[in-house]
């Protein structure tokens, strides 16, 4: 299990405070001796002194009301961050935090936890406090069996979401309001299809959607969005990937799994430019009502133009992933990058020129 | 090509600064005198020394290099190999990222009186990116140090009271363990 969770917290974004004092170094102190020495720091503009702060993990920035009078306020004068600069803020310090600290919230970064009912406790008060920026990973007992909460989907300030291992709020009886949200990534997490279809299409202003390591569920993704522009499945069991109606969407973006023999389906897509890892013997490819095949005579149907890169993973010892490169190449009529990928090795390069 | 746009900067103290306009505008607050057409005889600062100015307007040229580098790195990328030296000035290469990332480590190494000018100078300025870079440096400073190690690093005066102290910890009980 610990492995599984450094892979999770791997895939999350890094964060908003870092782990380390990385510009830190040996300092020297004040000067001994020097009682009367001004308090320049606490001369500093309210400004900066809350741009200090808030790059502090929690703990550190509450600490800082106990300096002086000067300090006093200013830590819950700022937007709360919830986060211990690591792996995410217990959610017990998360509820303290959340108790002594007014303000709306910035960015939470949970924990893994043992403790599910912690949790939901602090989701409900991060759904009233306007939560902007929200990871949650809990690491419960396998298989993952901890659902968030269906407050989160009543955050409208939430402007991204991820969660890794447990399962995504259930929508039954939930009008999804995700107005601000603009990136959602669910990592080594179940998200039955029924939640995602139901979510997707009320956040309006959804720009990236990302599966990392998820295993049952979804098994399909059809993606009916007139904002979002770019889907990553990284090493996800996804039975089907749709761009049904996906106007704005130019980079889909596949790193292969074993076993997971995803059929992608380029419906509408008309700003579609970056495609790949597209793995020759594990995909499949259906461009409007037509599956590429080796013997496949390509139509303009069949085509999409606007695709400048290409990404292939192809075995060359095998006859029928190689016959079915040319094929596939027909499909992207104006290409301008091709990448293959031969059993890990990169073969080809930039700026081939296509000759079909 | 053109020798690029030159402006001269005045600190407090009177001290002529020349430096290129792309350095200039790093700063938000020059950048617009510049657009206002005041720059005739030069730009006053009037709330930067010469001390401070100098080492700001080094930031300011080491970044702006990068930036220039980068754009034209960039434009000319695509034809393959792009190692060898570029015409920008500087070390500017391909690892840009990770010198100047080591630029910006040493450039903070400072004793606090100079982090406090830097701090104020790149506010008043309005060079976002130095102003981020000092509060991270502050930050980091702060980090992980009880409330009497801070105070004793920055010369904080503690003007509470015992009991006023005592309380304060005790409404944010949780950080302290």
């Amino acid at each position: 299990m610990d492995e599984t969770l450094a892979a999770v917290l791997s895939y999350l974004p890094s964060p908003a405070v870092s782990s380390s004092a990385y510009l830190s170094s040996p300092f020297p102190a004040v000067s001994p001796g020097d009682d009367e020495e001004e308090d320049r720091v606490g001369r500093l503009p309210d400004a900066i002194l809350r741009n200090i702060i808030s790059r502090l993990p929690t703990k550190d920035a509450a600490r800082t009301a106990v300096l002086s009078s000067r300090w006093r306020h200013l830590w819950t004068s700022i937007p709360l961050s919830l986060d211990d600069g690591a792996g995410g803020l217990a959610p017990t310090t998360a509820a303290a935090a959340l108790a002594s600290h007014p303000g709306p919230v910035r960015s939470t970064r949970l924990a893994a936890s043992q403790d599910p009912e912690g949790v939901a406790s602090v989701f409900a008060s991060l759904a009233a406090r306007g939560v902007e920026d929200l990871l949650v990973v809990v690491n419960g007992s396998w298989p993952v069996e901890w659902r968030v909460p269906s407050d989160v989907l009543g955050c409208a300030a939430l402007g991204r979401l991820w969660i890794g291992l447990c399962q995504f709020p259930d929508t039954t009886g939930v009008a999804p309001a995700l107005l601000s949200l603009q990136e959602l990534g669910i990592v080594h997490s179940s998200v039955p299809d029924r939640d995602l279809h139901a979510v997707i299409p009320r956040c309006p202003v959804l720009e990236t959607l990302a599966f990392a390591l998820t295993q049952d569920y979804p098994r399909y993704v059809h993606i009916w969005s007139e904002s979002l522009s770019c889907v990553v499945i990284w090493k996800s069991m996804l039975r089907e990937v749709h761009l049904d109606d996906a106007p704005d969407v130019d980079r889909l973006l596949v790193e292969p799994i074993a076993d997971a023999a995803t059929h992608i389906k380029i419906i509408k897509a008309p700003k579609l430019k970056i495609l790949g890892y597209f793995d020759v013997g594990l995909h499949q490819l259906k461009i409007g009502n037509t599956v590429i095949k080796i013997d496949t005579k390509v139509k303009p149907s069949a085509m999409v133009r606007t695709l400048r890169t290409l990404a292939l993973k192809v075995q060359f010892g095998v006859g029928d992933q190689v016959k079915l490169v040319p094929t596939l190449l027909k499909c992207f009529p104006c290409l301008e990058t091709l990448y293959i990928t031969n059993s890990g090795i990169k073969l080809a390069s930039q700026n081939v020129s296509i000759h079909i | 090509m053109a020798s690029p746009a030159m402006v001269t900067l005045i600190s407090s103290d009177d001290a002529r600064f020349e430096v290129t306009e792309a350095a200039a505008t790093m700063s938000q607050t020059i950048r617009h005198m510049i657009e206002d057409g005041c720059t005739d005889g030069g730009i006053p600062l009037p709330n930067v020394p010469a001390r401070t100015l100098a080492k700001v307007l080094e930031y300011c040229n080491k970044h702006a290099a990068a930036t220039a580098a980068e754009s034209s790195a960039a434009g000319g990328a695509a034809a393959g190999s792009d190692s060898g030296s570029s015409s920008s000035a500087d070390s500017a290469g391909k690892d840009d990222g990770v010198d100047l990332a080591s630029f910006d480590k040493a450039f903070v190494e400072v004793d606090t009186d100079t982090l406090y000018d830097l701090l104020l100078a790149a506010n008043y300025l309005d060079v976002k990116t130095l102003l981020d870079l000092c509060c991270q440096k502050v930050a980091d400073m702060i980090r992980g140090k009880t409330p009497e190690q801070i105070r004793q690093t920055f010369g904080i005066k503690n003007d509470f009271s015992p009991e006023e102290e005592e309380k304060i910890r005790k409404e944010n009980q949780w950080a302290f363990e």
